[in-house]
């Protein structure tokens, strides 16, 4: 069917950028904290903000539907992750690195919302 | 190139399962965040068990594609913090204070806890397979 092609596509592009991105992030600045994994949650936080304020403007429920399973189901859950997310905070606290676990924890969770709530909000925004 | 294909094609696996499983559990009228925080902690439990019952150079069980595919695109794939944060985002929308907190606290709480799980079980693998090949090679009919 449409909808499983449609979320294996969108979860391969997600998880393509999301390999990619990461690797590039923490090339840049170090494995000692998983900002890698935190840059793609939050992107992908922000671009699901967007899509569901796009999903929810759509009239028609077909395209409704097929949009919220690429964009949303397919990208944004591909390009975000919280395996990855809490086998790092995991090894953190293994570490002994408590207060950077929480701060991953908590920044994460934190600034994830955030970047929703633009991406929603700039949706609205549009439609205004 | 090969690396990108083996993210991609465990990154569509791992997105499709995770998709069944919300459409599974959707017609059931359970609690909403049910659905998400049974797939991160499931998925948590299981790039936990694989990343330790492996070694990164690949000497146990895990090859280092093996690892890719599984650990970064199946397990990636599958678990997801857009929809989690989406679901927060929702809660608080609606002034579900209590939805926000509970999905937050348990999710965080119970994910890490999956994989301190995968930790303990993977744990006696590595060790078990080198006595095996250790008492195989030391075999001397």
């Amino acid at each position: 069917m449409l909808a499983i092609v449609l979320v294996l596509v969108g979860g391969a592009i997600g998880s393509m950028w999301r390999f990619s991105w990461s690797g590039f992030v923490a090339q840049r600045l170090g494995e000692t904290f998983p900002f890698g994994t935190l840059v793609v949650n939050l992107v992908g936080s922000a671009l699901i903000g967007v899509f569901s304020g796009v999903v929810g403007h759509v009239s028609n429920s077909a395209t409704a539907a097929m949009l919220q399973q690429f964009l949303v189901v397919g990208i944004c859950g591909g390009l975000t992750t919280f395996s990855s997310f809490s086998l790092q905070t995991y090894n953190l606290i293994a570490e002994g690195r408590w207060l950077s676990a929480l701060a991953n924890i908590i920044f994460s969770t934190g600034f994830c919302f955030v970047c929703l709530a633009i991406g929603w909000q700039f949706t609205q925004w549009l439609n205004g | 190139m090969r690396r990108y294909a083996l993210v991609a094609i465990g990154g569509g696996i791992g997105s499709l399962i995770r998709y069944g499983i919300t459409q599974f559990m959707a017609p059931m009228g359970l609690w909403t965040p049910l659905s998400l925080l049974v797939i991160n902690t499931t998925g948590c439990f299981l790039i936990s068990f694989l990343n330790f019952v492996s070694d990164p150079s690949g000497d146990i069980y895990l090859g280092p594609r093996s690892r890719l595919f599984l650990l970064v695109g199946v397990c990636g794939g599958y678990t997801t913090f857009s929809s989690f944060s989406l679901l927060s985002f929702n809660a608080a929308r609606n002034g579900d204070y209590l939805d926000l907190w509970l999905n937050i606290g348990l999710s965080h709480i119970l994910c890490l806890l999956s994989v301190w799980l995968g930790a303990i079980v993977a744990a006696p693998f590595p060790h078990a397979l080198r006595r095996v090949t250790h008492l195989l090679r030391s075999w001397n009919p």
